[in-house]
């Protein structure tokens, strides 16, 4: 049972007369010096609750144990109450400088020492006892957080999962070419750095970014439900026809909503915000809500330059192509589409790379 | 004799030592113990030799339990020899010191045989 007093004095009739006070409280083990008493303390300072000791001892006495105690932590742990018949101011002031808890002056009074040995081993226990909870506290957060980690880790591939089956599925339906889709990725990732660097407003960071960057791919996951005499019709569409074109994004969140459930939240949010936004004009003029400015999450804005962008400048049935001068005039000039300023500026300054992106073969 | 008559004859307080140790068999018992080392004989050599270190020592030593013992006069004597030797070679002489000491411890050990 860890509940022993080690007192220490080179008298044995003071330690004799420590012991009677204590014994029926305590297991007493004692000392006739410092060095025995740092033996005894090394070997089993988990079962010694209170250390009462001298200080004018032979060979290493009170202040150099007290010491040694100090620099090793021990004393944080085991209330060490200093007994003498000192008077000096002094010497009771280095004591306490040292890291003893308590100075009882002789001459000894029973109930005294009792009293005031069973008061610091009581809150040393009990202090001892709440440090032990906030550690394990603290390993159990420790641990519930690793597995939260894994965990998102795992939801995090398995909505990267869920997005390759659905681009897989456009790109299957001749709906949109797999370079589109990796074209309008990049553009994306390249914008939204830009936009992070220049405008924290939006509170875009690495990890949003990737989720908005491999959303993108599945933007117009909606059009699999359009039939292909509309989708792949070459020239211009009906007004009708067109109506239901629109429908497309819409209709994708009904896809996505119905396995929402599967994926992690970030990513089911980012990918149901794109694919009903995406078509949503700066202006109010867009489609399916018609939601103004900033209204319309930033993602959704970002892909739709993005695929704005990569239509002008590549080939589609129901279209000729712009060159790229052409085709970023036309979106800074709001010829087509219609942008923030914001998203301007940052379309602007990463013009080079976006054209880079743009002429390679994928 | 008891230990109340020991302090009556060294003209100590029986009672006030009484009221700390609890009880009178464990104050004889002390007592007893008290003079089974000669004290004082080993801090005379220890002077002798001027082992100033291990005579303040053994006077504090001798302080401690005489207080504890409720001997007051044996406790004051060793107090001033205390204060002599505590920072080594003392500057004063300390003979007539040494002597309180020696002759007060003694009147208790010839007290103690007595119980």
């Amino acid at each position: 049972m860890n509940n022993s007093i080690l007192i220490v004095d080179d008298q044995p009739l003071n330690r004799q007369t420590l012991r009677e006070i204590l014994e029926n409280d305590y297991e007493i083990v004692e000392a006739g010096d410092g060095e025995e008493a740092l033996h005894i303390i090394e070997a089993g300072k988990d079962s010694i609750v209170g250390i009462l000791l001298d200080i004018y001892m032979p060979g290493m006495n009170g202040y150099q144990v007290l010491a040694h105690l100090f620099e090793h932590g021990i004393s944080d742990n085991i209330p060490v109450l200093i007994i003498s018949s000192e008077s000096s101011l002094k010497v009771e002031r280095k004591c306490f400088d040292l890291g003893a808890v308590d100075y009882i002056k002789k001459p000894f009074d029973y109930k005294l020492v009792r009293k005031r040995v069973n008061n610091f081993v009581y809150l040393y226990n009990y202090k001892n006892m709440l440090e032990e909870r906030v550690e394990s506290q603290t390993q159990t957060l420790r641990r519930q957080y690793a597995i939260l980690f894994n965990q998102a880790d795992k939801l995090k591939k398995s909505s990267l999962h869920v997005i390759d089956i659905l681009s897989n599925i456009i790109e299957s339906r001749n709906l949109e070419s797999g370079a589109h889709v990796q074209r309008v990725k990049s553009y994306t990732e390249i914008i939204a750095n830009e936009m992070m660097r220049l405008y924290p407003e939006y509170g875009l960071n690495k990890e949003k970014i990737e989720i908005i960057t491999n959303a993108s791919a599945i933007h117009d996951i909606g059009k699999i439900v359009i039939l292909d005499d509309i989708l792949l019709k070459p020239g211009k569409l009906t007004e009708e026809e067109y109506d239901t074109m629109k429908l497309h994004t819409v209709l994708g969140c009904d896809i996505l909503d119905k396995i929402r459930e599967d994926w992690g939240e970030e990513y089911g949010d980012c990918c149901y915000e794109i694919c009903r936004y995406h078509h949503e004009r700066y202006d109010g003029g867009g489609y399916p809500e018609g939601l103004v400015g900033d209204n319309i999450p930033i993602s959704a804005q970002i892909v739709s330059v993005s695929d704005v962008y990569d239509a002008l400048t590549h080939e589609r049935c129901y279209k000729d192509t712009y060159s790229k001068d052409e085709a970023f005039d036309m979106i800074i000039n709001g010829e087509c589409g219609v942008f923030g300023p914001k998203l301007m500026k940052a379309f602007e300054n990463v013009r080079e790379e976006l054209e880079t992106v743009s002429d390679l073969e994928i | 004799m008891t230990a109340k008559e020991v302090y009556a004859n060294l003209g100590e307080d029986y009672e006030e030592v009484l009221s700390r140790l609890m009880n009178e068999e464990r104050i004889t018992k002390y007592l007893k113990k008290f003079v089974v080392e000669d004290y004082t004989t080993k801090m005379k050599e220890s002077i002798a030799e001027k082992n100033w270190e291990e005579a303040f020592r053994i006077a504090h030593s001798l302080k401690g339990m005489g207080m504890n013992m409720g001997t007051a006069k044996l406790y004051n004597s060793c107090e001033t020899l205390c204060d002599a030797l505590r920072n080594g070679e003392p500057t004063v002489d300390i003979s007539d010191m040494v002597s309180q000491v020696s002759a007060e411890y003694a009147k208790i050990v010839e007290q103690v045989a007595l119980l």
